[in-house]
């Protein structure tokens, strides 16, 4: 409990979204320049391959779903599936 | 997968019936494009406010010089994306547009000019077609230009690679005295830059630029 209280060892919540409709980098430029501007995210990865945008979120700020989904659809496409914590953490794992 | 065979189907027959590349006359909430198109015998400048994901409004202007005979005209336009199909693997858009505005022909007479115009596009990583169709009238000159496209991506870009794409292009421009072009392009694009070149059959080199920001 110490630890993860501790500067520097707490880890930043991490949030995978599948998206769908997401086949062209230039046509999903609105979703890195949505979550770019976005004071919770820490940063981010797109995966054409995987469907899927990848979000590191700050520590002591949150990003609910509705408001992923918002950015997502704002973008033009459609969300499949929202997950977080260990789930997330392990698909941004094997992104990498 | 059934609805996106029935999608591709849909696309390829309508790439049979009709066809200026305006590839994204809607982008993202917020978002803005600037598409510049240039050849010898037409010019188009297009800026555009996308204040939903759906609908975008903005200037368009074109030029077009078929025969010594130059005809100009400049509309305040509004954009729609009527429906979007977000697949697993695929995306197809139908768009259609409206727009009024100033037009004048080559023979010196301006008079108010009217645009209307629809696009229907399917893509995945790997195959583009679209179907473009746009219409300029005034009480002095009409043109429609009609363009139906097919290509393909050489290889699978990941988000922040660069695209490259292999476009063959089919253009009739109405009033022009001309028949159908033929135009092999090739498409880069790389983050929110967009760049094409092509070669019409005729031997006239175009090119069209576009940025969203």
């Amino acid at each position: 409990m110490i630890c993860l209280l501790a500067p520097g060892i707490v880890s930043a919540e991490k949030v995978k979204v599948e998206v769908q409709g997401m086949v062209c980098s230039f046509c999903a430029h609105g979703i890195s320049a949505k979550l770019r501007e976005h004071d919770a995210v820490e940063k981010f990865t797109v995966s054409l391959t995987r469907s899927t945008v990848t979000i590191e979120i700050k520590e002591g700020h949150s990003l609910e779903d509705k408001e992923i989904t918002a950015i997502i659809e704002d973008s033009g496409f459609k969300v499949n599936e929202i997950k977080r914590g260990e789930e997330a953490v392990e698909a941004a794992k094997a992104a990498n | 997968m059934k609805s996106t065979r029935s999608l591709f189907l849909a696309s390829a027959v309508l790439l049979f019936a009709t066809g200026l590349a305006m590839s994204h006359p809607v982008s993202f909430r917020g978002g803005h494009q600037l598409m510049v198109g240039a050849s010898e015998s037409m010019q188009s400048f297009e800026f555009y406010r996308s204040y939903t994901a759906s609908e975008a409004y903005g200037i368009h202007a074109m030029r077009f010089d078929f025969d010594d005979v130059e005809d100009f005209a400049v509309v305040m336009q509004h954009n729609w994306l009527l429906k979007r199909w977000n697949q697993p693997t695929a995306q197809a858009n139908l768009y259609a547009g409206l727009g009024g505005g100033y037009g004048e022909a080559g023979d010196g007479g301006g008079s108010l000019a009217g645009l209307g115009y629809a696009r229907f596009d399917y893509e995945t990583r790997r195959i583009y077609t679209a179907l473009d169709c746009k219409f300029f009238g005034s009480s002095d000159f009409t043109r429609a230009v009609s363009t139906a496209s097919i290509g393909f991506a050489p290889y699978k870009a990941e988000f922040d690679d660069l695209n490259t794409w292999l476009i063959l292009k089919a253009e009739h421009v109405s009033e022009s005295g001309e028949d159908i072009a033929l135009i092999p392009e090739v498409r880069f694009f790389w983050k929110n830059y967009f760049l094409e070149f092509g070669v019409s059959t005729d031997g006239e080199f175009r090119t069209f630029f576009m940025v969203h920001f």
